[in-house]
């Protein structure tokens, strides 16, 4: 299970990967084209746009499973390993409570969004079912992290080495 | 007293815009049965926040420009269509409160559970060509290899079909992307035009309508049924007051005495297209008024379109 | 004033026990939303995030995270540094000098300043380890000197206050010229008093003075970067891209110096470095994401309302309550990220400001230099995570004790510009 989750973890991180790459090639070519031919496209700015909520949520939990957010670990390092644990504890559980919150009522956003046919008011017209639905998969993706996060903590399993943020 | 949330993503600095909902919601507070919990410039909910937030029973009233949602909420694309906004805006009665447009909106929006209490009594002015010495429109054949920043669905097709590029980029780089000539121009309404400086990097407006807009006071169905008589009589009262002077505050009287006479300060050249050009434009826009149809269905679509003519009943 | 106070406490609780700042932003901002609203907050924590994110205006934070690690890749920013430490040997702290300098120019292209920061710090930082700056001047002169952005032109924050305020945003750009020069020059002159009294925090560079020779043969090693701030700047300044897009041109740019140039990316490596930059810009942008969250917790509480309004009640003399009004953004801005800032307390404070006789083009002018600090003050101060996310090797805690005393020359430059308005307006005046 834990394998099959961390499969999703890197392949979502995976995706951002190209997200950033088609962001690069996609917004050099709209503004060549707009400025060279005067023909930019009707997407790139719409598409673009939505990925930057893919960027900020879809890696979260790959971030999270390194233990790599930014965090101030200055007073918690002062404590000793069951306070250590203890607090891990909490931590994750406030996770839980905060991701899974945001998971079913980004859900609820993304359904009624697809139920009532809500779309960007422009000539592209994106259905907002589509940036709407990175909401629930990424912060479900990260409530599962965080709740591994807190099995861990209780039953002393190490957490996998933090890597830290550029050496991946 | 029952507390109502409301919003609008409108600052009030955007003044021609927000007079009407300013004014509507201080009425409203004033009322015995309602107090008002009114949150502006987007503090609360940003634009595209809005309407979502209404239906999930998060906030009661909003304040929306249709053009932000013509395409999720389909009929309220009346209010933008090129070849009729200029007849609608002249006459100000076709879309009040009450009248067989106003009614025909209204039961579209109830099929999705959404009310429409006022449309500020009319649109607003519409959105005119305002463009840069590099790049000025002057004429219809002018827009041909120009780019062109437009947000409607509607305005685009018409700049595209005129042989212009319509360019999307955000609000906010607007100003530069004028002054750089990233972009040739921008259609847009004058409100926009003053409430970004935008006058000091342009130098021509053509008044050719190339789409409009309104501001409507929205609510849901539910939640107004589920209103008390004296809550919903002080809603009402507060809206027909919006409805008097909302769109008319705007169109005649800050635009007129304010807004056009910076524009002339600025020393713009404003261009009035010639009736072949309004005829023009309307033969071009044939084909967004279809695709509109198409969307609403045609027996609303075309009903909606003669009532905004004036040839319906 | 409980609750607020309360979600305060959990704020900082939370972040005192190692949680995540994303966490700490979003739940304690939640649990806010929830006590004052019920389970209607339950709506307004997804739309917020997803609100605050969608602009198109943050893509130039990732671009901008990639463009700083592809040149991490290369020789470009040991070249840029080799260069500027030959020429700035016989001035002690030079480095971090140039380096104010740097964020200085790249303001003049982006009008963000965490792009800024992720930009300049990928590259300077690094740079002034090796070379023995203490870290506290390595952090703090990029952290700080970042926010430089916001106050040279191009400026969103400027853009938006024009917006609220209806003040020309031509007049604010030219107002902002002025005051970014002098807290450049104010942040240099603090650098340099600073490694004077403390010579550990900036080696001297040891051997002999370079040859004139030497010097301009470094010059050679330069022209890379020179290159890229041509196609960035060039890029806005001839109208091909805006300020946003001209980012992924400095990716391509950076991309094609490294696989082209210097022929350094394998494929390997260009992955590694994707990878990271998605991470870190991931990492920086739920935090955007999540203050927004606690920001309209506080916003709907109309915290910075409440506090702007108990300012304009006061009968105290014009200095004393523009002093006050200072120091309250100061605080709002430890809270409330710089958008909202202008956003709500613009309406507010405004009138107060025209009653008591000043130029609204002015209050936008110390308004934004107030956000300079807003910006690198914790909780929320993006620069500070935008800094730890390009340079990981630098400790969180490192990076707030560092801004400390750069905060207070900004607050110092600051209050000359807000008791002297006159210096403010001299340069729109002219034009
Ligand atoms: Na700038
Ligand atoms: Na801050």
């Amino acid at each position: 299970m834990r394998k099959i989750f961390e499969g999703l973890e890197r392949l979502s991180r995976g995706g951002g990967e190209i997200v950033l790459a088609f962001m690069v090639v996609t917004i050099c070519y709209d503004a060549i084209m707009r400025y060279l031919f005067t023909a930019p496209t009707s997407w790139s700015l719409e598409i673009n746009t939505f990925l930057i909520i893919y960027v900020a949520i879809m890696t979260a939990a790959d971030v999270q499973r390194t233990d790599s957010h930014i965090r101030i670990s200055f007073f918690s390092d002062m404590m000793g390993k069951g306070g250590q644990r203890a607090t891990r504890v909490v931590i994750g559980l406030f996770g839980v409570a905060f991701s899974g919150i945001m998971a079913w009522r980004g859900y609820l956003m993304a359904f009624q969004a697809w139920d009532y046919g809500e779309r960007v008011s422009s000539s592209f017209g994106t259905p907002m079912v589509f940036p709407y639905a990175m909401i629930p998969i990424g912060f479900g993706l990260l409530a599962v992290r965080f709740a591994l996060n807190v099995l861990d903590a209780i039953t002393g399993r190490n957490q996998d080495d933090r890597e830290d943020l550029q050496n991946v | 007293e029952t507390t109502l949330t409301g919003v609008s993503y409108l600052p009030p600095s955007y003044k021609a815009l927000s007079y009407g909902s300013a004014g509507f919601v201080e009425r409203l507070n004033e009322s015995d049965a309602v107090s008002v919990d009114y949150y502006d410039s987007g503090k609360l909910l940003k634009a595209d926040e809005q309407l979502p937030a209404l239906r999930a029973g998060t906030i009661d009233f909003m304040f929306h420009t249709t053009s932000y949602v013509t395409r999720s909420i389909p009929i309220l694309g009346i209010t933008g269509l090129p070849g009729v906004v200029e007849a609608l805006y002249e006459n100000p009665g076709r879309i009040a409160k009450g009248s067989p447009l106003f009614e025909l909106i209204n039961e579209e929006l109830a099929k999705e559970d959404l009310y429409m209490a006022s449309m500020m009594g009319n649109i607003l002015e519409p959105e005119y060509l305002w463009s840069t010495e590099g790049g000025a429109v002057r004429s219809i054949g002018d827009m041909e290899g120009k780019k062109i920043r437009v947000v409607s669905f509607e305005a685009t097709k018409v700049a595209e079909d005129f042989g212009a590029a319509a360019v999307r980029i955000p609000s906010s780089e607007l100003y530069l992307a004028l002054q750089r000539g990233t972009v040739d121009a921008a259609v847009a309404n004058i409100s926009t035009v003053i409430g970004r400086s935008l006058q000091e990097q342009l130098d021509v407006v053509y008044k050719l309508p190339m789409t409009a807009y309104g501001i409507g006071l929205f609510t849901t169905t539910q939640r107004w049924e589920r209103l008390g008589d004296a809550e919903k009589a002080a809603f009402d009262e507060a809206a027909a007051w919006f409805e008097e002077n909302g769109a008319a505050q705007a169109n005649d009287t800050i635009y007129v005495d304010e807004y056009w006479p910076m524009i002339e300060e600025a020393g713009l050249e404003v261009v009035e297209p010639s009736e072949e050009e309004l005829a023009r434009l309307d033969e071009v826009a044939q084909a967004v008024r279809d695709a509109w149809i198409e969307e609403v269905g045609a027996e609303v679509g075309e009903r909606a379109i003669a009532l905004a003519l004036g040839n319906g009943s | 004033m409980l609750e607020p106070i309360s979600v305060v406490v959990v704020l900082l609780g939370l972040i005192g026990a190692g949680a995540p700042i994303f966490l700490a932003l979003g739940a304690s901002g939640l649990l806010g939303l929830y006590m004052a609203r019920g389970s209607i907050a339950f709506f307004f924590a997804p739309t917020s995030f997803f609100g605050q994110l969608n602009s198109f205006e943050l893509i130039a934070l990732p671009l901008f995270i990639l463009m700083g690690n592809i040149l991490g890749a290369t020789p470009v920013g040991r070249n840029l540094f080799h260069a500027a430490s030959l020429w700035l040997q016989w001035l002690r702290g030079g480095l971090a000098i140039a380096t104010v300098g740097a964020s200085a120019i790249f303001g003049a292209v982006s009008g963000v300043s965490v792009a800024g920061v992720a930009a300049v710090g990928a590259i300077a930082v690094p740079q002034m380890l090796e070379r023995g700056y203490s870290r506290t001047l390595a952090a703090g002169s990029v952290a700080s000197s970042g926010a430089l952005a916001m106050l040279i032109p191009p400026s969103v924050p400027f853009i938006i206050y024009g917006a609220v305020s209806g003040v020309s945003v031509g007049a604010l750009f030219i107002g902002g010229i002025l005051p970014g020069f002098v807290l450049a020059l104010a942040l240099s002159l603090y650098i340099y008093i600073r490694v004077r009294r403390n010579p550990d925090e900036a080696p001297a560079q040891d051997g002999p003075a370079p040859s004139t020779g030497e010097k301009v043969r470094a010059l050679g090693g330069v022209w890379h970067a020179l290159l890229l701030v041509f196609i960035v700047l060039g890029a806005i300044y001839a109208g091909i891209a805006t300020p946003s897009e001209a980012a992924a041109f400095g990716a391509a740019g950076a991309m094609f110096i490294a696989a082209v140039v210097f022929r350094c990316l394998s494929w390997a490596q260009a992955r590694e470095i994707f990878v990271s930059s998605i991470r870190v810009s991931g990492a920086i942008m739920l935090i955007i994401g999540c203050a927004k969250i606690f920001g309209d917790y506080l916003n709907l509480v109309r915290v910075p309302e409440t506090v702007s309004a108990a300012l304009t009640a006061t009968d105290l003399p014009a200095w004393a309550i523009l002093t006050l009004i200072m120091i309250a953004l100061v605080l709002l801005g430890m809270l409330v990220d710089a958008v909202s800032l202008i956003v709500v307390t613009t309406p507010i404070l405004l009138p107060l400001i025209q009653t008591l006789g000043y130029d609204p083009l002015w209050f936008g002018i110390v308004l934004v230099m107030n956000l300079e600090i807003a910006v690198v003050t914790p909780p929320v101060g993006l620069n500070l995570y935008a800094l730890k996310g390009v340079c990981p090797q630098l400790e969180i805690e490192d990076i707030i004790r560092s801004v400390v005393p750069f905060v207070f020359v900004q607050f110092f430059v600051l209050m000359i510009f807000v008791l002297f308005p006159g210096i403010s307006l001299w340069l729109p005046g002219l034009l």
